[in-house]
């Protein structure tokens, strides 16, 4: 038997993409978030449209962490308004987490199909650390 | 109102390790964070650090309170290096277990046949007294 010495704490990493800021163009635009060390298993989290998503087109937005949309599959601006909730890939399920074979200092939000004109996202994950 | 609760969700870890604790058949008592009488567990998960393996068909079930309540007896090919499990609970109040006294340690019951190796770790979020 014995004690862990894990510490008894669920931990979070934020990540805030603002167009003012990071711009909008169709690309892979990489944003800091808070670091998740390697081994860490992101279990679930949120996103809060702070800002609603703007564009003259039809702007899809994803998000990633360590694969293509593993935080946020490609979602329409019009899902991206002001205050809007989303789930995160992640739900709590052991078949939907993601263990984090690198650290992870940023995520990659990919903007598709057409430029975004403005908007504001927040992602939080939570995440366990075991080792 | 509000309570004078603390307002962070607790978490709770317990890693079963063989070469700590051993594989032997039968109930294998783990010690790790405590958590008090009349908290409530409402999820979490269960992350294999080490492969489990075995001679035999070798099964593990996980124990707070009562028998497989966080985990079924679960075989070994399941168990496979960096696997991701469900506990029991799964976060609704079906599946939510109320402890009526307090624990600091799990019981991981080893059946049908003895490990040879494995570690395993288990995350336990609960929410604190209400009462």
């Amino acid at each position: 038997m014995q004690n862990t010495s894990l510490s008894p704490v669920k931990c979070v990493s934020y990540c805030e993409y603002d167009f003012s800021v990071d711009g909008g163009a169709v690309s892979a635009i990489t944003v800091e978030c808070n670091p998740i060390p390697a081994g860490a298993i992101i279990t679930s989290g949120v996103i809060h449209v702070k800002t609603a998503v703007t564009s003259a087109g039809s702007a899809t937005v994803a998000i990633q962490a360590l694969s293509s949309e593993d935080i946020l599959a490609a979602t329409g601006k019009a899902s991206l308004t002001l205050n809007a909730l989303l789930d995160v890939v992640p739900v709590g399920t052991a078949a939907t987490m993601i263990r984090a074979t690198s650290n992870i200092t940023t995520l990659t939000f990919t903007i598709g199909t057409a430029a975004l004109t403005a908007g504001r996202i927040c992602v939080a994950l939570d995440y366990f650390v075991t080792a | 109102m509000l309570t004078s609760r603390g307002s962070a969700k607790r978490i709770a870890y317990f890693q079963y390790d063989f070469d700590v604790d051993g594989g032997d058949a039968g109930a294998i008592t783990v010690l790790g964070s405590n958590i008090p009488s009349g908290a409530i567990i409402t999820s979490g998960m269960i992350h294999v650090n080490t492969a489990v393996t075995s001679d035999g068909s070798a099964t593990v079930a996980i124990q707070a309170a009562s028998s497989e309540d966080i985990l079924a007896a679960t075989a070994k090919a399941s168990l496979t290096l960096n696997a991701l499990l469900d506990l029991v609970p799964v976060g609704t109040a079906a599946t939510a277990i109320r402890l009526t006294s307090q624990i600091n340690s799990l019981t991981f019951t080893v059946g049908t046949a003895a490990l040879t190796a494995g570690k395993i770790t288990a995350c336990l979020e609960y929410l604190e007294p209400t009462a």
